[in-house]
This record gives structure tokens, sequence and C-alpha cells, in this order.
């Protein structure tokens, strides 16, 4: 109890400093960025640069220190904290090559769990998060955050000609916008992230993390803190159905998100266990996809002459299949858009082309044809299994199984049918990806999905982002 | 089982006061939020961030990270044949999962030089502290990591996945199969 006691004081004697030290009537949180660059290097790098997007800095370490600022502002404006947040920063040398490079890394340093005041016992959360909620901080001899950042990136060697933008304006052209990268990776030292391990399943130190408590598995009707390890390593596979069931997030999902999510609906007299909507990825090519959508009995190809991945102009007898049909078609040995324009050429309403590989989710479909008119999407190895499993008493124009590519507009594009937010889950498991974003299906794009898109704002909150009321879910 | 006792640290808070309380105890020199008259031409001041200069003991032991071998960690972006950043094909991920034991073992070194004196070890190794709450101080494997890409028209807008980072050999195998997009076929 005593130790208890001076925790209190110790936190009695930082709030009063911070209000001695508050440095606007108005602030939210304070962020400082520690430098922690040696003299003549990265953020003290005195290179002479013309200013940029906004960033009046005339030396290169100045613009980057600047954007780290920027970056950490927003936050500061829209966390709600007493104790400063400390982000130790670097720019380092860090791997790369030609064409492909670390950009940099970030996360929290520490992590607590039963500490006075925690809304929930036996669950670690981040240090930002446990001295905003103690109200001091509880380690001030580490910083909150640790970030690395490339020296080199653009160099010859490095990614080579691709450069962070150092703007605040977000014009970053072909380059990186290191402002929106910043935001992203300081999200995840806030508390975006679990610190259970998603492809063993195994929690930290055996307790699991805050973020478990909200991390929900549709399929089994568990939380992740709920579950056992191997429960856990199966949900971080459950594509579509790993959802997050905070209050905020799934409150303010739909003013944030669109209704409309890609799908192809299986029914039909002979579709039998192949019948229901399957989650489909999208081309970049072809015709986009409406809430009408497109249909025709789902077929095959059948003859060697067509290719047996729809590489090569279709026969006779697979352009018959084809005619007014929704043509499935393995993936591999030519572009996406070979496919569809030969299928589009045998008189096809649309194409389903299934993976050749195990995992998921159903991949995007790369590639350019401004003559291909018909909509062509993706689904998972074992979905088209599925469906192709349901073909095999069809003529050679029918199948009885009916294919209906479309927007399904009863969806939020990112929201599972139940509402909740949908989290990174492919398979198989990205380390350091899964489980801690948001999935990729999600629309418009959000910070916190595990890419940077280049249609983001440097936002956190709705109606443009979700970051924040996620954070706020867990304590923020 | 670490156990530490924080009256000492509460003490020096309420005796260094508001603005040294926490550098204080971090060993590192503590310096006011820069006036924005003060400020060197060019940096900017917000009015939710400023910078600070780490500590000479907390710089010397960053000299001294920089010194080992880095495990890859972070966010890591590809570029094709025309300098486009582009996904990740299926070529880099292969490379990037059987670096993955060589990125552990990076990390578990990396562990070893961690943020403070308090040196995490390659197994978390827990903080009991006599309040009740426990600690246990991270290591870089516990970051996250995303990927900026441009399809090859040039526009950022699709998402691709890395895995956990690499090492040098890795990464120059996906160098090997530059414009290769792992959406194209």
């Amino acid at each position: 109890m005593k130790n208890k006691n001076a925790m209190f004081r110790l936190a009695a004697a930082t709030i009063l400093g911070g209000m001695l030290a508050a440095p606007a009537a108005n602030a939210a949180a304070t962020i400082v960025i520690v430098n922690g660059d040696p003299a003549g290097f990265g953020f003290n790098d005195p290179t002479a640069v013309a200013p940029v997007g906004g960033n009046p800095g005339t030396t290169l370490g100045q613009q980057r220190l600047n954007a780290f600022q920027a970056a950490a502002n927003k936050w500061g404006a829209t966390l709600t904290a007493t104790p400063t947040i400390r982000i130790l920063a670097t720019f380092e040398a860090l791997t790369c090559t030609a064409t492909s490079a670390v950009l940099g890394s970030a996360g929290a340093t520490e992590i607590f769990r039963d500490f006075p005041g925690a809304p929930l016992a036996g669950h670690w959360y981040p240090k930002a998060l446990t001295a905003k909620i103690f109200g001091a901080d509880p380690d001030p001899a580490t910083a909150d955050i640790r970030a690395r950042f490339n020296i080199n990136l653009g160099q010859a060697g490095c990614l080579t000609g691709v450069f962070f933008y150092l703007g605040l304006d977000n014009n970053h052209g072909a380059n990186v916008d290191l402002v929106t990268v910043l935001t992203h990776e300081f999200g995840h030292g806030l508390g975006f992230q679990t610190f259970t391990n998603g492809s063993t399943g195994a929690v930290l130190a055996g307790f699991p993390s805050i973020w478990d408590h909200y991390l929900y598995d549709e399929s089994v009707a568990l939380h992740w803190d709920e579950m056992t390890a191997p429960q856990r390593a199966a949900s971080s596979l459950n594509t579509g159905r790993l959802v997050w069931t905070g209050a905020l997030v799934n409150g303010q999902a739909p003013g944030v998100l669109t209704y409309g999510v890609p799908a192809l609906r299986v029914s039909g007299p002979a579709a039998g266990a192949a019948t229901g909507q399957y989650a489909v990825g999208t081309a970049s090519f072809g015709a986009a996809l409406n809430t009408t959508g497109v249909s025709g009995d789902i077929m095959p190809l059948s003859t060697a002459t067509s290719g047996a991945d729809g590489c090569n102009p279709f026969s006779a007898l697979d352009a018959l299949a084809a005619n007014h049909n929704v043509v499935i078609i393995s993936r591999g040995t030519c572009g996406f858009a070979v496919k569809a324009k030969n299928a589009q050429n045998a008189g096809a309403t649309g194409v389903i082309i299934h993976n050749n590989a195990a995992g998921g989710p159903a991949p995007g479909l790369g590639g350019t044809d401004p003559t291909v008119t018909i909509p062509t999407v993706s689904v998972t190895l074992a979905d088209g299994n599925t469906i192709r499993s349901s073909l095999n008493k069809r003529s050679r124009n029918k199948s009885g199984v009916t294919g209906l590519i479309l927007l399904d507009g009863s969806q939020l594009a990112g929201a599972s049918p139940a509402g909740n937010v949908q989290m990174y889950a492919p398979n198989p498991f990205q380390g350091g990806s899964s489980v801690s974003h948001y999935d990729v299906v999600a629309f418009p794009n959000l910070l916190m999905e595990p890419a940077i898109n280049g249609d983001l704002t440097h936002e956190v909150t709705p109606p443009n982002d979700l970051t924040f009321p996620l954070l706020q879910d867990i304590g923020w | 089982m670490k156990k530490i006792n924080i009256t000492h640290a509460a003490v020096a808070i309420a005796v260094a006061g508001a603005l040294a309380a926490s550098a204080a105890l971090a060993g590192e020199k503590t310096k006011k939020a820069a006036a924005p008259a003060a400020a060197p031409a060019g940096l900017m001041t917000f009015e939710h961030a400023r910078v600070e200069r780490a500590s000479p003991e907390m710089l010397a032991r960053l000299a001294a990270e920089r010194q080992q071998p880095q495990a890859a960690a972070g966010m890591r972006a590809y570029v094709d044949g025309n300098g486009h950043l582009r996904a990740p094909n299926s070529d880099d991920l292969k490379a990037e999962a059987a670096a993955a034991p060589q990125a552990k073992a990076a990390n578990a070194r990396s562990a070893a030089r961690s943020f403070s004196a308090a040196a995490a070890a390659a197994e978390p190794a827990e903080t009991y502290h006599d309040n009740g709450a426990v600690s246990v101080q991270l290591d870089e494997s516990y970051m996250s990591y995303s990927v900026a890409t441009v399809q090859p028209d040039g526009k950022v807008k699709e998402n691709c996945v890395t895995g956990q980072p690499s090492q040098s050999a890795a990464l120059a195998t996906a160098a090997a199969t530059p414009g290769v997009d792992s959406h194209e076929k």
C-alpha cells in the first residue's frame, strides 16, 4: 500500500507539473520528439534544401524534424493526456537494395498491466496509454515510442529515386509521404496493436493485450482474451470474420465507411453446397461493379485449346460455354486482363478468376486493357474449388449454377454483415501486419490498414478515419 | 523477475518540478520547449508537439547501437523496373518468409540493446512494481509494419502486405525479380 501511495504521489506531482508547464490552454496532449541523431546526421543534417509543401525548413534535418512534429502534433491535438508522450527518433542506415527498402519502424517501447486505475485487470496496455490512464509517466527513463527511419531512402542502391516527401501538404507524388507514414506508425506506438503473437496465439508473458479484449472472431463467437492459443492462431487467419467489437469504432463506422462490398453470389438448382455469397477481389480493368450486377451460369473451360488458364482465344466449345455466361478460370500463366479479354471475346458476361495457391483474401487483379468491358473478380482457391465442385453436371452451355457479380449495397465496405469493422486476417499470416490493422477491404481507405494508400488524408478521426475511435475504445 | 520500488522516482519528480521531472529521471538533459522566437529559422513550432535533443548519455547509447548489426525492422517498399513503387510479389514474400529465422535472431540481438538502462532480454522479462503493476520492455519484434505501394501506372492506391522484415539476402532476392507485379498473373 505504501508504494501504491507513492505512485499516486508521483501522479499528483506530475499532474501539477504538467499544469504549470502547460504549453497551451487548450492543449489536449503534448508529444515530444526526442532527437537521437548525432551532429551533422539525420535530424541534424545541415544540407541546404528549398522549402517544400508547407515545410519551411532550410536544412534537410529541419525538414525532417518538421515532418515528425507535424505528425506528432496531429496526435497531440487529438489525444487527451496529462503526461507528455515522448518519441525517441533517429534516422539510420536501414536495410535496403535498389528495389526494396525498409522505410522505417516505430512502436511502443514498454507495456504495463495491473497498474492502479487500469480499466481491465490482467491485460497489457502500451506505455503511453498507461501513463494517460494512471496520470503520470510510469517509467520516465524510457521513451513511450521508438522510431527509426531510413537515412538512405532514395539514394542509389536504396529504393533508388524514391524519397521521403517532407512536405506537409500530402502532395507526395511518386514519393513516400513521411507525415502519413509517421502518423500511421505513431498510431501503433500509441496502442493500435496487440502484443499477443498472432501466429502462435501465445499471449505475452501469460496475459492478453487490451487489444485482445475487443478482437472478436465471428466464427467461434469469442474474443481473443477468451480463447486458447490454438484458437487465436486459427482466428488470425479467419479472413473477413475477425472483427473489432469496440462500441466507438462500430458506432462511427457508418459515418466513415461507404456501403457497397464487391461480392459473388452463387445460387441455382445445381449450386448445392456452393450456394452463398463470396468475398471477392476486384480488378483494375474492366467494368466497375454496381449494385445491379451481371450474372450468368458459371461455366469452366474444358478444352486445352483455350489453355487451361484461359490464356488463349477460346475454342468453339469453350466459346459456346462462355457465351452469355460467367466464366471461372484459374490464376496463372498469363495476365488477368488477357484472360478477361479472351472470355469477353467469347461472349462472357463476367469472369471469376480463382487463386492457384491456398490462402486468403482473394487477391486484387492488376493489369490494364481498356478494351475489356466486362467485370472480373477473384476468389480464393478454396472458394474456387467449392464452386467448381458444383459444376459437374453441366451441359455445353448451362450449369444450373448462377453467378451474380455485384456490389452488395447492404454492407459497409470494411465491416462484417453484423456491422463489426473487420480486422486484417490474411492467410497465410503476415507477421507484423496481421491482426493489428484494419482489413484492406475498408473503403474509403483507412490510415491503419497495413499499407499506406495514396488517397489517405492526414486525419485520424471521423468522418475521415477510424483510428482515433479504436484508440478510444481501448482507453484513450 | 525484477522488482523495483518507485518511491524514489516519486520523490525525485516532486522535487524536480514540472518541467524537469521526466527528463531528470531519464538521464536526459532537459530543455524547455523552444519558444517560437528562439527556434532556428526553418524549424517550425507546433501547439501540441516539440523537439528535444537527446541527452549525451542517450546519444552515446544510440551511437553504440548503430555499431550493432541492424535488425531490418519496419515498413518496406518495392520498386519496379521503371522506378515506380509496386506491390511486393510472391517471390518477395517467399524470400522474406525464408529470412524470418534470421530476422528473429537479429531481433533477439537488438533486444539486448533496448531503449533504457533496464535492458530487455530476448524473452520478455517482467518487472514487478511495488504497487502491483507489472511491466515488460519490448523489442523490435513487437512493432507493426506496413508498405507504401504505387501501381505500375504511378498511382498510390493498392494495399499489399509485407511479412516480417528480412535481411540483406532476402532483399537481394527480391531485387532479382524486378518489374514483376504479383497481381499480374
